[in-house]
């Protein structure tokens, strides 16, 4: 037993085991030239495998474009991406929650695999970098042994389900937004009519309007807590979403209760997935499909679609009864024995909560620790408990970090850490007694940085470090502008102390550039024979109110002078603000010509033979270029549900050829009609949406393709169609050697016919 | 998951960290323009050299890393001890027992410690130690950090080690034992 599928067995969930048994045979099956190309990277990024810089085999080097000489040579695993180069590894944490448990497995998991860091991203993902698709099956089963899928990270689905890290602790909350945004995981997950979008679909959850903990409104579905004469429910926003052109998401329904959450969800699923724009990736946001067919229009069809739902149990079964979730109460306190404290005692099963005794804040006079305090712990609506963020330098922290942390987490709250949007993490139910002890244990550790939430607490995407898209370096430049703050002490100043500062490497702000006060995204400039990196400088961005507000751009400034342009501007608010007024007022009162003068000086670039550094970004030795820019998988092919269709009842007849040649012949046989099935089941979906009994696959398959003599092969006429019909109605239970043969070969032709029947579809 | 599952014969995930010695603080902010020449002069030859990765933001992190298809190179300061850190991540192209491969990757971390010794921006002051050194099996299945691992590794490792140094040698087992196998050589 020297595999991890051999040793897993007894831990895995038979479907998620399968599942991912069924990926190692696709990517077995891509590397014998089996899967198409879009196909198979449309199906690795639906499992969190995404690629990275240079996978197209060709890197500048400074000088020249050199090949990377792999050993698999040109085999691809996606349009123009080699089998051999590394890539990334998105990994969906639901609302941010990992367990100390988990975070063990994440760290084993980024040592041997990746470069043992693990990164969180500003979604409550965490990344691998550098990993190689083999390990890729066994990553998942490691994870998955602890509750944790990759699946749907990635590719035009619905993403990591984010959540406020705050929800059950907050002040300012209607109520704990937890369950319900794991209800909607739950539900989201691989359903039928969440598989057929042009574009990723990103959801959200807020327990209150004002902070900014959840940006529901930067998201596909925004959700924020509401209650209205008791019954709880959300103020629910559809269509926002940010990319190079930011949407504001738009109110849907002011009070939502929370029982049409799950249909109204699926619904706009539904909408999206049917009138979504599936060809121009850069207009395939539910965003752009509002913007095409008006709001109202959009409301009504939701609304229709909603009303022709089938009831489904799961719409209220995956939701929490509200007496379900009651106060947590605080250890120490004598509640008695009775219903509450059982249904309390089942809520901490589910989900952290205290585990050390409620104390008032205990600190001493350590100034570190007194630093640290004021910037990384906060009060809970719980007396006697306190947050307390891990400030992660770029979101990343190692493998043994995340394992003391493990270790400090099963103390302080029984080991329960959220994941932040700004690349942090937070304990939650910290007493305060213990506090000072946690700060020695964290610096132990390196993970006492103070400033969390401050301007120092920079948000950045991976940038060029390792995206496709990359323009410049958001990583390099946010570290620079960190430690440049940080040395100033800015942090601890209350006028500019607080504000928000985040790079993107491109203009499609996967660092969050148009929420920030001060945003920064890469863009590139020509400066004779030379290109020279520089960001776009955007002001006045709202990062309260879930993201109330879009900042505007100002200008580009070369990438080695912005932090001369941010010292420049967060002094000038310093100096000349009114009273209290906030940077985003600021902003637009002094207006776009004002800052263009302050930063005047900052743009010209200067000659190379003057300053060589601004022709390198930061922290790269290289000469800049943007040769190496690639083609994103951000979005994923469209890969139609067609596609996805047959090439999963190729996976299928593989199934039964290798049944056959292990001498099973009664399996080959079954798979070998399950295979035929699945083509026609593929079909069918084109016309008919998503059918699930077998018996209506076939009936809608005779009447749509068979009947109508669609299906029809110019020369073999119905002879192919036959192959199923004649093996559904047999209906046979035994096969010997021969007869599954015969029905394997009938299931290979069958699958072809079908993918000429799927052309002909597309021609017309 | 029980011992039945440990093979240390087919764990090939090692991960070899030279100490460098230094009377300052380590600066791994010199190795970003050296490992970034080394690829454009293919200074390290043997290995696809991909890209560099610069953590040095990351407290006790991997520093600065020489992404290579077959192993990452890096100046690494786990738990705060600077180190040159050759580890494997794929697995050789021809195969090798525990004790052929262990040899190869000593060999591949002595070389990129030769090379880089002879970077004056980052080598004065410093030195890259082969008499001490730490040997971390990254492979968890078929190498626990448990008795039976270590027993089945030791008469390889002992034997190489004998070959490598003329005086008695010291082998700890370390780390947490929630990691790898993890070994401490002391020459």
């Amino acid at each position: 037993m020297n595999v991890w599928k051999e040793a897993l067995t007894d831990t895995l969930p038979a479907s998620v085991a399968e599942e991912i048994d069924i990926f190692e045979t696709q990517i077995e099956l891509k590397r014998q030239g089996k899967i198409d190309d879009k196909v198979f990277a449309e199906t690795r990024l639906r499992r969190g495998a995404y690629g990275q810089r240079y996978d197209n085999g060709q890197r500048q080097d400074g000088f020249r474009t050199r090949s990377l000489d792999y050993p698999s040579g040109d085999l691809l695993k996606g349009p123009n991406t080699l089998w051999d180069a590394p890539g990334m590894h998105r990994i969906k944490i639901p609302f941010g929650e990992v367990t100390a448990r988990q975070m063990e497995v994440l760290a084993d998991v980024a040592e041997e695999y990746s470069d043992s860091i693990c990164h969180v991203t500003t979604r409550q993902d965490f990344q691998l970098h550098f990993m190689h698709i083999e390990d890729t099956p066994d990553l998942m089963r490691r994870l998955a042994a602890v509750g944790i899928t990759t699946r749907e990270a990635c590719g035009n689905v619905v993403r990591n389900v984010t959540g406020c890290p705050l929800a059950g602790v907050c002040h300012d909350e209607s109520f704990d937004v937890t369950p319900y945004a794991k209800a909607l995981t739950t539900f989201l997950l691989g359903h039928p009519d969440a598989q057929d979008f042009g574009r990723k679909f990103k959801i959200s959850f807020s327990g209150c309007a004002g902070h900014a903990c959840a940006l529901a409104r930067i998201h596909d579905l925004g959700l924020i807590a509401r209650v209205r004469d008791g019954q709880r429910g959300f103020a629910f926003y559809v269509a926002g979403g940010l990319g190079a052109v930011p949407h504001e998401a738009k109110p849907y329904a002011e009070f939502l209760p929370v029982e049409e959450l799950l249909p109204t969800a699926q619904a706009i699923c539904r909408i999206f997935g049917r009138y979504g724009e599936k060809k121009n990736r850069g207009r395939a946001r539910l965003k752009f499909l509002v913007a095409k067919i008006g709001f109202e229009e959009f409301r009504e069809r939701v609304q229709a679609e909603r009303a022709l739902l089938e009831e489904d149990p799961r719409w209220t079964s995956l939701l929490p009864a509200e007496e379900d979730i009651p106060e947590l109460p605080v250890p120490g306190v004598d509640h008695g024995e009775g219903p509450f404290v059982e249904a309390h005692d089942a809520w901490l099963q589910r989900d952290d909560g205290p585990s050390r005794e409620a104390s008032p804040l205990q600190l001493n006079e350590d100034a570190a620790l007194q630093a640290w305090a004021a910037t990384n712990v906060r009060p809970q609506r719980q007396n006697g408990y306190y947050t307390v963020t891990i400030h992660l330098p770029l979101g990343d922290l190692t493998g043994v970090q995340m394992r003391k942390l493990a270790d400090i987490a099963r103390f302080i709250n029984g080991g329960y850490v959220r994941c932040t949007v700004e690349q942090n993490l937070l304990l939650r139910w910290v007493s305060g007694a213990d506090v000072a002890d946690l700060h020695h244990q964290l610096a132990k550790a390196g993970l006492a940085t103070p400033g969390a939430g401050t301007i120092v607490d920079i948000t950045s995407c991976p940038g060029t470090d390792t995206c496709k898209l990359g323009i410049a370096s958001s990583r390099g430049l946010a570290a620079e502008l960190s430690r440049r703050l940080a040395e100033k002490g800015y942090e601890t100043e209350e006028s500019i102390g607080g504000l928000r500062i985040k790079v993107s490497g491109c203009f499609n702000s996967c660092g969050q550039h148009h929420v920030a006060d001060i945003g920064f995204y890469g863009v590139s400039r020509k400066a004779g024979q030379h290109t020279v990196p520089h960001f776009q400088v955007i002001l006045g961005g709202q990062w309260s109110e879930n993201a109330g507000a879009y900042g505007l751009p100002m200008g580009a400034v070369p990438s080695k002078n912005v932090p001369e342009t941010l010292v420049r501007i967060t002094d000038y608010y310093r100096r000349e603000r009114h009273g209290d007024e906030s940077f985003q007022n600021f902003a637009r009162r002094v207006g776009k010509v004002s800052f263009k003068k302050l930063l005047a000086d900052l743009v010209p670039i200067p000659s190379y033979a003057e300053n060589p550094s601004f022709y390198s970004d930061w922290g790269d030795a290289r000469e800049y270029t943007i040769r190496d820019l690639g083609v994103g998988e951000c979005a994923g092919e469209v890969v139609s549900v067609v596609d996805f269709g047959l090439a999963e009842s190729e996976r299928v007849v593989f199934d039964a050829q290798v049944a056959l040649e292990d001498g099973r012949s009664d399996t080959a046989g079954h798979e070998a009609y399950r295979a035929m099935v699945e083509a026609a089941r593929a079909l069918v979906h084109s016309e008919n949406g998503h059918v699930q009994d077998s018996d209506k696959v076939v009936d809608e398959f005779r009447i749509r393709f068979h009947d109508t003599q669609r299906f029809h092969d110019p020369y073999a006429g119905a002879k192919f169609a036959n192959y199923l019909l004649r093996a559904h109605a047999e209906s046979k239970e035994t096969f010997n050697e021969e007869e599954a043969r015969q029905r394997i070969g009938e299931a290979q032709l069958f699958i072809e016919a079908a993918h000429a029947m799927n052309l002909r579809l597309g021609a017309g | 998951m029980n011992n039945s599952t440990m093979n240390t014969e087919e764990a090939y995930r090692l991960d070899i960290k030279l100490d460098i010695d230094s009377d300052q603080p380590v600066d791994p902010a010199p190795l970003i323009p050296i490992f970034h020449r080394w690829i454009q002069n293919d200074h390290f030859q043997g290995d696809v050299l991909i890209d560099v990765a610069d953590y040095r933001h990351v407290p006790d992190g991997p520093g600065v890393i020489l992404v290579a298809y077959e192993a990452h190179l890096s100046v690494d300061f786990e738990r705060g001890r600077p180190g040159l850190r050759y580890a494997r991540k794929r697995p050789p192209v021809e195969k090798r027992d525990f004790g052929e491969l262990l040899r190869h990757d000593f060999s591949r971390a002595q070389e990129a410690a030769r090379l880089l010794q002879r970077e004056s921006a980052f080598a004065d002051g410093t030195r890259i130690s082969d008499q001490r050194w730490t040997l971390k099996i990254q492979d968890r299945l078929r190498a626990p950090a448990t008795d039976q691992a270590f027993e089945a590794v030791e008469p390889e490792l002992r034997s190489f080690l004998s070959e490598l140094y003329a005086d008695d040698v010291q082998v700890q087992r370390g780390g947490d034992t929630r990691e790898g196998l993890t070994l401490r050589i002391e020459a």
